[in-house]
């Protein structure tokens, strides 16, 4: 044996080693967890079933909100110097105006907002001499940031509402700006992970008014109008954790609150005793319970005739937490389990009785030689699966395709080396010159057509989305392993056994 | 053993200008079809909409329309999802919650419990052009790079040839696929690119025989040489053709589904593969040969002249 021979046959145990490795997780998921090498592969949503959703997320809403939040704050801050501000309105190209009651506090509104509110710049004054209505706005670079944040912080949310379905690995991912990608396999109940995933989930407390203060008029589950004030006293930030409860035969939810909350539930209460406290969840009212005493202990509770069910993704969202803004489907895919079980099923009888065809055909036409491509056929396999698990790659349907196409194009190398062996031999050529000759010569053209169709899927990788880069990714790796085994492997194999026919120095 | 008898000699470019008439009506028939078709040779993904996948034994299109009529969705479309199974397609142009609703009542209402539900499919009208848009991009960039690969590594002349060749092999598939009632989704485009791939592959064995001969001789005539060539690789192209056919056919009879939908993309690209780099690729070759032969002569004359 030559040096170079043995060096071609060590390299090729090390990657036949590193591919084993790298399959590992695939058989016995147990022993190789976290901090492995690799991860098993997985299967795509089309093969194995589940939920795809693709939301926006309407981070103009989480603009205007904020700048409602910023008004209300500038309207208190403005009461403790004892000025009244009449109206505050948000209105929907994102500015916010506010009203004053006399043109006399026009300029404590301005250096108020000049001093604290920096992110806000003024930009009209109206009706100055009676009634004066300001108008500010947030600069370009701050609705940006408030966007972006938004974005992130529903991503957070969602993974958090996500992580409470107990779903083995849901992938949640950013696409573009203001998109988020959510597939959850294996589930099929879609209008519950929306109504989880994609409820805003605004808690807040308010009272029922007394007196003559400011309210809005909201709406109770059953629809019918429910006059509140327009001050929320508390919000959803306050609540720790949610639990399901069933009193006297009654679904309710109860509340946990955080310390902070706690305490300023106790203050909300004991200032209010009399009085009835609406708890409103996504603008509609729940319950407004009447409040008996001083309630110090930070636990609360949301009753409304809820079904269990109901009740339980209630408190699942309230855990949580509140998105930012609301959110949008623009695409939502089910597939069942059923579906995609026949696919892998019917996938997998096409691929048997496509190899069995190639099997009879390459044996018989190249004897020897044939067995040598199928073994290289199937190490092909063999390193591809090992690539993909490497990467954590998923397959699909059309990462199927791209599979199919790589065999195509692996079949095809080893039956151009074969057929310039052949036509060396014909010419007069020894074994191992034809040998060598064959896989010289054939290797341009196989090099050439494998990079060209590893250029155009990187490409589609790069520009593509979601089933194109399936395909992508299984097509460039297997370009990858069909270059290695067609010229490294199927050559030494040539070079290391005898395959040799009756009266022939080669069985081809 | 012999595919062939040596020194096959079939002279294939005398056919191209045979070739060539076919080709032309081909392009043209498949972009005609693809205009008469309109919005309709989309499918959900690039035109969205709401598609609803249900099995239902002993079920027929006309049962399930007559279901949705009842309930007074006329405008959906009812197919049969294959021939003989009992799985359906229902589509309707609306992407929101009623129109989901709507048809999973109206079936409910009618089979009871009898139907299972295997896919539904709810593209917003946004983001079925977006896809569209993206898909033409990376297959254009796709394309761009085989053009800028080929280039490079033989000469022009051969890049132009076989992106011509892709083109018109893409083209002529897609006109087959709507011709015989299928639409246009996303695996539909992996079966495209898959084509596009078995195209190139063809192209290249060719042209790098091409190639190698070429640097070979002194003095060679191209229509020759390119024969040559082809005859050369002939029973390289007969096998591996016969083999990739082969595991289309299997894909087409066992696989069924979107897998069979893949596998009749597959099985009319391979046969077309081949045939477009005879008589697409190659005689594009041979008449940018002659084209810069002739400048070059022309060229030459004025520079005697002076």
């Amino acid at each position: 044996m030559s040096p170079e021979v043995k060096k071609r046959l060590i390299v090729f145990s090390i990657s036949v080693i590193a591919a084993i490795a790298f399959l590992a997780p695939n058989f016995a998921k147990e022993s190789f967890k976290d901090g492995w090498i690799s991860r098993p592969l997985n299967l795509g949503l089309d093969l194995m079933g589940g939920v795809h959703l693709v939301y926006e997320v309407k981070t103009k809403e989480a603009v205007k909100s904020r700048l409602q939040s910023i008004a209300n704050t500038i309207k208190s801050e403005l009461r403790k110097d004892k000025v009244a501000v009449l109206r505050t309105r948000v209105s929907d190209d994102l500015k916010v105006e506010l009203t004053l009651v006399s043109a006399r506090q026009l300029d404590t509104l301005k250096t108020k907002v000049a001093e604290d509110f920096k992110d806000l710049f003024l930009l009209s004054v109206a009706d100055e001499a009676e009634r004066p209505r300001v108008t500010f706005a947030l600069s370009e670079q701050n609705v940006m940031k408030i966007e972006e944040e938004a974005v992130t912080q529903a991503i957070e949310t969602l993974r958090n509402r996500v992580d409470q379905f107990g779903v083995a690995e849901p992938t949640i991912q950013r696409a573009g700006i203001n998109r988020i990608i959510l597939q959850m396999p294996g589930v099929q109940d879609i209008e519950s992970v929306k109504r989880v995933v994609g409820s805003v989930a605004k808690l807040e407390f308010r009272l029922i008014p007394a007196g003559a203060a400011p309210s809005v008029t909201l709406r109770d589950k059953l629809g019918a109008p429910v006059v509140v004030e327009d001050e929320i006293l508390m919000t959803g930030d306050a609540v720790k954790d949610a639990r399901v409860q069933t009193l006297n035969g009654q679904v309710e939810v109860s509340l946990a609150l955080n310390s902070d909350g706690a305490t300023l539930f106790r203050q909300i209460t004991a200032a209010n005793v009399g009085r009835n406290l609406s708890i409103i969840l996504d603008g509609v009212v729940y319950s407004s319970p009447r409040i008996n005493e001083a309630i110090p202990g930070g636990n609360a509770s949301i009753t409304g005739g809820f079904t269990f069910q109901e009740a339980r993704e209630l408190a699942v969202v309230l855990r949580a937490g509140a998105l930012p803004a609301p959110l949008v489907s623009m695409e939502e895919r089910t597939v069942g389990p059923s579906l995609g079980a026949e696919s892998i099923e019917k996938g997998v009888t096409a691929i048997i009785m496509g190899a069995v065809f190639l099997l009879i055909f390459m044996s018989i036409y190249y004897k020897k030689a044939g067995v040598v491509a199928i073994v290289t056929l199937a190490l092909n396999l063999f390193f591809m699966m090992a690539l993909l698990s490497a990467f954590g790659a998923t397959l699909t349907l059309p990462g199927l395709a791209g599979l199919a196409l790589t065999i195509g194009m692996a079949v095809d190398a080893n039956v151009l080396v074969f057929e310039r062996i052949k036509e060396e031999l014909r010419n007069g050529s020894t074994r191992d010159a034809a040998v060598e000759a064959g896989y010289d010569k054939a290797m341009t053209a196989i090099v050439d057509a494998n990079i060209t169709t590893l250029l155009t899927g990187v490409l589609l990788y790069y520009f593509g989305t979601g089933p194109i880069r399936g395909f992508a990714v299984t097509l460039s790796i297997g370009i990858l392993t069909t270059i290695y085994c067609a010229a490294y492997v199927g050559r030494l194999m040539f070079e290391i056994l005898p395959l040799r026919a009756k009266g022939k120095e080669i069985s081809i | 053993m012999k595919l062939l008898p040596e020194n096959t000699n079939i002279n294939f470019l005398s056919k191209a200008p045979i070739a060539l008439v076919l080709s032309v009506v081909a392009v043209l028939a498949s972009i005609y079809i693809w205009f008469a078709k309109g919005e309709a040779k989309y499918g959900v993904d690039y035109k969205g909409g709401t598609e609803i996948v249900i099995e239902l034994p002993g079920g027929s299109s006309e049962s399930i329309r007559g279901a949705l009529e009842k309930a007074g969705i006329i405008s959906a479309m009812v197919q049969s999802f294959e021939k003989g199974s009992d799985q359906f397609s229902i589509k309707v142009s609306g992407s929101d919650e009623a129109a989901k609703e709507g048809i999973k009542n109206a079936i409910k209402t009618e089979f009871g419990d009898k139907f299972t539900i295997e896919r539904i499919d709810v593209v917003g009208p946004t983001i079925g052009e977006e896809l569209r848009a993206k898909a033409l991009i990376a297959t254009l960039f796709g394309m761009l790079g085989i053009l800028a690969y080929i280039a490079f590594r033989f000469e022009f002349a051969f890049a132009l040839g076989a992106v011509v060749a892709v083109f018109h092999d893409v083209i002529v598939c897609t006109g087959v696929y709507l011709f015989v009632g299928h639409e246009i989704n996303a695996s539909t485009l992996a079966a495209a690119l898959t084509i596009v791939g078995y195209s190139v592959n063809d192209t290249i064995v060719i042209f790098d025989r091409v190639r190698e001969e070429i640097l070979k001789s002194k003095k060679f005539e191209i229509v020759e040489l390119i024969n040559r060539c082809i005859n050369a690789t002939l029973s390289r192209t007969i096998i591996t053709n016969l083999l990739t056919l082969l595991s289309a056919v299997a894909l087409l009879v066992y696989g069924g589904g979107a897998i069979a939908d893949l596998s009749l993309f597959m099985v009319v690209g391979i046969i077309i593969g081949t045939y477009s780099t005879m008589f697409i690729a190659s005689p594009i070759v041979i008449a940018w040969d002659r084209w810069a032969q002739a400048r070059a002569q022309a060229k030459g004359a004025v520079g005697a002249r002076s």
